[in-house]
């Protein structure tokens, strides 16, 4: 178990503070059923201040935790705040399988003695993306791709790539 | 719905607007999260997105995150089931003991 989560922090990096933070407060005070008024004063904020979130200014350290807290007593509060309405923004949502994916990468580089940079030139791609997913940046579905036709040609390398994070249960007949 | 209950309920006593309180303990709830991915310090930093020494000044000074590295923590809390409890929950030492506040602007 430890080690399992220790690599799933290890190859965790966060994703920037959410544009649609503001949202997903609005949205909380709806969840709430509080009023603006009440909303505030459960947080001890100013109206000034709560208007300063709402149009997507972080709050402070302080806040932010008594916001969370106030989430948790709301049901589907504390998802609505970390994962925002759509459910997306964040690299926290990253399947578990593509976890280790910048590790993969890396023995990829290794096993083929080819670097990011130059798959990346050869398929074509933008060439800020390798830095991106060396540093736990997502992949698109194309370079995903890409990634999977370029392991294909290395010895080993589909297995570096893909080597399945779980086991299917055996067919049925 | 939820709102009167949520309305009465436990609203923080006598903070006068425009503060915010953080935990007496968070440097323990940080030691707590760091334990539960058997992380060092330099790869929670990591984890988080933050420079190390700020970490530590977090640890040892009593310093307290912005918003954005005070959300990354969660975020990287809710990489295990029991993250999210080990970070926010109040089971251990009553929180609103002192007062280190922030004014909100």
């Amino acid at each position: 178990m430890t080690t399992e989560a220790r690599n799933r922090a290890l190859n965790y990096r966060p994703p920037p503070f959410p544009k649609d933070f503001g949202e997903r407060l609005v949205g909380l005070k709806k969840l709430s059923g509080l009023s603006w008024g009440e909303f505030a004063e459960r947080l001890s904020v100013t109206q000034r201040g709560l208007a300063k979130w709402r149009k997507g200014g972080p709050p402070s350290g302080a806040y932010l935790w008594a916001i969370l807290k106030l989430a948790g007593e709301i049901p589907g509060g504390e998802d609505l705040i970390l994962y925002g309405d759509a459910g997306e923004d964040d690299n926290h949502q990253i399947p578990p399988w593509l976890e280790d994916l910048t590790d993969r990468l890396t023995r990829l580089e290794n096993l083929s003695g080819i670097s990011l940079e130059e798959f990346s030139r050869t398929f074509g791609l933008p060439e800020d993306r390798a830095s991106k997913w060396r540093s736990g940046g997502m992949p698109t579905t194309n370079e995903m791709w890409a990634m999977a036709l370029w392991a294909s040609q290395i010895p080993g390398g589909s297995d570096v790539l893909l080597a399945p994070w779980f086991r299917l249960p055996p067919a049925r007949e | 719905m939820c709102d009167e209950r949520l309305a009465a309920s436990s609203a923080p006593p006598d903070i006068p607007p425009g503060f915010a309180l953080m935990p007496e303990d968070f440097p323990t709830r940080l030691e707590a999260v760091r334990s539960l991915f058997d992380l060092n310090w330099e790869e929670m930093a990591a984890a988080m997105g933050v420079d190390s020494r700020q970490l530590l000044r977090w640890r040892i000074k009593g310093g307290s995150p912005n918003g954005g590295a005070m959300l990354s923590l969660v975020r990287l809390a809710i990489r295990s089931p029991e993250g999210l409890g080990e970070l926010l929950d109040e089971d251990v030492i009553v929180i609103f003991k002192t007062r280190r506040m922030e004014y909100d602007d």
